[in-house]
């Protein structure tokens, strides 16, 4: 969002469509409806129509009659609805900018950024580059709840060109990528890391790990390079685990594949690639530490000799990390840098999904963290407008939000081959409603609103059948209000008929 | 139609234009509500949050603040071709031009920019000289010195080039990376020549007050034309000092040197108009209260006693030209640069102003 766009803030960065006020099934409903089709014990928001009509083994009794009656007779049950309003007014750009002109203070900056920021987006995410740096190794073989004391460590590895994004004032997220060289313009490659706990996505997963520095010794995230080298540091001081499979595996996975596949044949790894090569087939003097203290690994290197396989693609993930940090210690800055470029021309010879998840242009992890900074935005302003309302009390007619609940009774069954819903919510909300009851719904809750009636206490049943809207007053949970519901009304689903409003209310 | 409540059709309407994302045009927001929004905008913005995105930049970006950004270049070499010409008399064909190599030391920028409508126009540029990398160094007590070359004024701006057409502007990414590409052009890479030579004048007048060896030329250095109220010297002593500049020998020992103080005033030091600020103070230090201005041709007055003029401009300059760090530098830029950046005045000196005066009434 940009202070040159028309609008200053908003509540919802999905389309609405032609449905406003925002629906949403109810939360408890939804629930209800998913624990019930699922059987799991976690509810999935992503089941579509066809599961719902093709999996009526799954429903408890009561609703699954009720389905079955659906099916037969195109009647569908009672949905419920959240409706949500937010009357919230916007300005014209002109007013904002002139507040936001008149509101810059004009004051010496307090400190400085890190030495090589190399771009900050318009939501504030800073991208700042290290040149190649040594690091000690430390990487414990187990997940981080482990109590293994089987750790990595007495070893050097090189760290290449590396791009750090953060955002000091969402400091929940940090990414890092790395590079053959430093970043000259858009199109510049980067790879995700092949350091453990970092997500292919170049996401570090700090676990709780950050949350242990004392409390007094965080950094101000407004100074920013103080802030960056803290978390940069943290990181890169070791202590990483097995948590996470590391970004390189299925890349080296897929490399085995298409060697044994005769896709690729290992002499042309070697030729033109051989640096990788001989991360992908390590000599064993080489790896003499490692094989001569676990035998086990030894006996796996020998098989990968004899047949031959690429050794690390036949390890575990946690034992993944331990070879290929262990090998990449022995390599220089020279190999290392080499090792990521050839990687990068890997393009010429396999063309994969995997090798383009592992490397990326600037401008697509550009385009990410914008794309990430918009939801995060839009989530963070949400929390602020609750405060912002909050704080503006006095003057409700600027902030108004509310919702109410609402029942639809006998919703249409035409099936709307044009509507894709993304979810369980949506699906519902985008089947039943229409214009007409859209309409009548927001009049008569307006119409509530102006009589100083709270439309957050009442019930709105809308029937599809008869076209009219009442309000009741809400004083017993939805969950309970449903149950019974179906099993007073809907025990002999054989002989529906139209519903009233009465016919449900309790 | 059922629903012909004007109000509620006006709240559907409202409803419904301001999720379609355009302006609100029916109902404007009162001044009161004005205010709600400026203090929830305050909560919800700072820094980056409404400008645009900076564009792939140089190492050495130190701040990006409102219509400004700092950055640092360490120690290297530039090359500059001086024209011995001021602007209006350069002859391409037959001017006469050196090529100098210098060393510089530690390099501080501090660029202002402009945006009109989307186009960000870079609106001033300075540059000074440091020891060391100030990132790395404590800010309040690191000196930033003025660069003794042609083209800078006293305090360290940079005497804006001419575009030769819109090209100029438009060549650099319309961001914060444009504006630093486009500002260091300005400095390097967009010629120097003799309109202005008050930042070496600075470097002769105060290595001749403040004798060290530290500066790139001896407090002897000889330049018969230059007094106090100079704020122009020959080219001969701009050659004399560029000479001197190039003889040092590597990146090291140029951090090593002295630099002058770069001036408080946004604009060129004038020693007839800006000293007689410092009058009264020096008097009154120096036990000279009693002094006055007379005309002894109308005034039968006794002017002792006298106060010695160059132990006045001493004062002066030393007053002047104090050491500045980072935060006095800002204030200044913050002062003068940003308030408006419309304002060109300052580059109209005194004479400028006088010649264009007596055009008009000439012209009348």
């Amino acid at each position: 969002m940009s202070i040159n766009s028309s609008y200053l803030y908003y509540f919802d960065n999905q389309s609405l469509g032609e449905y406003n006020p925002q629906y949403t099934l109810d939360r408890t409903f939804a629930d209800y409806l998913c624990y019930s089709a699922t059987k799991n014990d976690h509810p999935t928001f992503d089941i579509d129509r066809d599961f719902l009509v093709n999996n009526l083994y799954y429903y408890p009794e009561h609703l699954k009659k009720y389905a079955e009656a659906y099916e037969n007779n195109k009647i569908n049950f009672p949905v419920f609805l959240d409706i949500e309003f937010n009357l919230n007014r916007s300005v014209p750009s002109s007013a904002i900018n002139n507040l936001y002109r008149r509101r810059i203070s004009l004051t010496p900056p307090q400190s400085f950024y890190p030495i090589a920021t190399r771009y900050i987006s318009d939501s504030g995410y800073f991208v700042i580059e290290r040149p190649p740096f040594q690091i000690d190794l430390d990487y414990k073989l187990g997940r981080a709840s482990s109590r293994t004391k089987k750790r990595l460590t007495d070893r050097k590895l090189w760290i290449p060109w590396t791009i750090f994004i953060f955002n000091p004032k969402y400091p929940q997220g940090y990414k890092y990528f790395f590079s053959d060289s430093s970043l000259l313009n858009n199109d510049h490659k980067y790879i995700s890391p092949y350091i453990p706990n970092t997500y292919i996505n170049g996401d570090i997963c700090f676990s709780n790990s950050l949350s242990n520095i004392p409390q007094d010794s965080l950094p101000d995230s407004s100074d920013i390079s103080h802030f960056y080298s803290t978390v940069f540091n943290d990181f890169f001081s070791g202590g990483w685990n097995s948590d996470l499979n590391n970004p390189w595996h299925s890349l080296i996975n897929q490399l085995q594949s298409r060697i044994l596949a005769k896709i690729i044949s290992k002499d042309h790894i070697s030729q033109t690639y051989p640096i990788l090569h001989s991360l992908l087939y390590p000599q064993e003097e080489i790896l003499q530490p490692l094989l001569s203290k676990n035998s086990k690994l030894k006996e796996m290197y020998d098989y990968c000799q004899k047949y031959p396989h690429v050794f690390l693609a036949c390890l575990d993930s946690q034992t993944f990390h331990y070879v290929i940090l262990y090998i990449l210690s022995t390599f220089d800055l020279p190999e290392i840098l080499q090792l990521i470029s050839e990687i990068f021309n890997l393009s010429t010879t396999i063309n994969s999904s995997v090798h383009k998840d592992l490397t990326h242009k600037f401008s697509d992890i550009v385009s990410s963290i914008e794309e990430k900074a918009e939801n995060t935005l839009h989530h963070n302003i949400k929390l602020t407008l609750d405060q912002a309302i909050e704080y503006n009390a006095d003057d409700a007619t600027f902030f108004t939000g509310f919702s109410a609940k609402l029942l639809l009774l006998n919703p249409p069954c035409s099936y709307r081959q044009n509507v894709r819903p993304r979810n369980i919510s949506s699906y519902w909300t985008s089947y039943f409603m229409t214009q007409e009851a859209h309409l009548a719904i927001c009049h008569k809750v307006l119409s509530d609103l102006s009589s100083e009636i709270n439309p957050s206490d009442r019930l709105y049943v809308y029937d599809f059948h008869s076209g009219t809207i009442n309000s009741h007053l809400l004083n017993t949970s939805i969950y309970n209000y449903y149950l019974t519901l179906m099993n007073n009304n809907f025990s002999v689903p054989t002989i529906l008929t139209p519903l009233t409003a009465a016919d449900v209310l309790l | 139609m059922k629903y012909r409540n004007s109000f509620l059709v006006s709240r559907l309407n409202s409803i419904v234009s301001d999720y379609t994302g355009y302006d609100f045009k029916k109902n404007y927001v009162s001044n009161s509500q004005l205010v709600h929004i400026d203090s929830f905008f305050d909560k919800i913005c700072n820094n980056n949050n409404f400008s645009s995105p900076t564009g792939i930049m140089p190492p050495g970006v130190l701040a990006i603040g409102e219509n400004y950004v700092i950055y640092e270049r360490p120690p290297q070499y530039q090359n500059i071709q001086l024209i011995f010409d001021q602007v209006d008399n350069i002859n391409y064909e037959s001017s006469r031009s050196k090529l100098y190599r210098i060393p510089l030391p530690w390099q501080l920028y501090i660029a202002t920019y402009a945006n009109f409508d989307g186009q960000i126009y870079p609106n001033s540029v300075r540059m000074y000289f440091m020891n060391s990398s100030i990132h790395m160094s404590d800010i309040s007590n690191t000196p930033l010195y003025l660069p003794p070359l042609p083209n800078f004024f006293a305090n360290g701006l940079l005497c804006r080039p001419m575009y030769s057409d819109s090209e100029d502007i438009h060549r650099y990414s319309n961001d914060v990376s444009g504006v630093i590409h486009a500002t260091y052009d300005w400095i390097w890479n967009s010629g120097t020549n003799l309109d202005l030579t008050m930042a070496p004048l600075e470097l002769i007048r105060q290595a001749r007050a403040n004798p060290t060896d530290k500066y790139i030329i001896h407090s002897s250095f000889e330049d018969p034309t230059i007094s106090f109220h100079s704020y122009y010297i020959s080219a001969q002593s701009v050659n004399s000092i560029m000479r001197a500049w190039e003889s040092i020998d590597s990146l090291v020992s140029v951090c090593d040197y002295v630099w002058p103080h770069p001036c408080s005033k946004d604009r060129p030091f004038y020693a007839m108009q800006d000293s007689s600020e410092y009058l009264d103070e020096y008097l009154e230090i120096n036990g000279l209260s009693d002094y006055h201005d007379c005309d002894p041709d109308y005034e039968d007055c006794n002017c002792s006693p006298e106060y010695d003029k160059d132990d006045f401009m001493h004062y002066v300059m030393k007053s002047i030209f104090q050491p500045k760090n980072f935060q006095n530098i800002m204030n200044i830029v913050i002062s003068q640069d940003l308030h408006d950046l419309s304002r060109s005045s300052y580059v109209l000196d005194p004479l400028s102003k006088s010649v264009y005066e007596s055009s008009i009434s000439l012209a009348n």
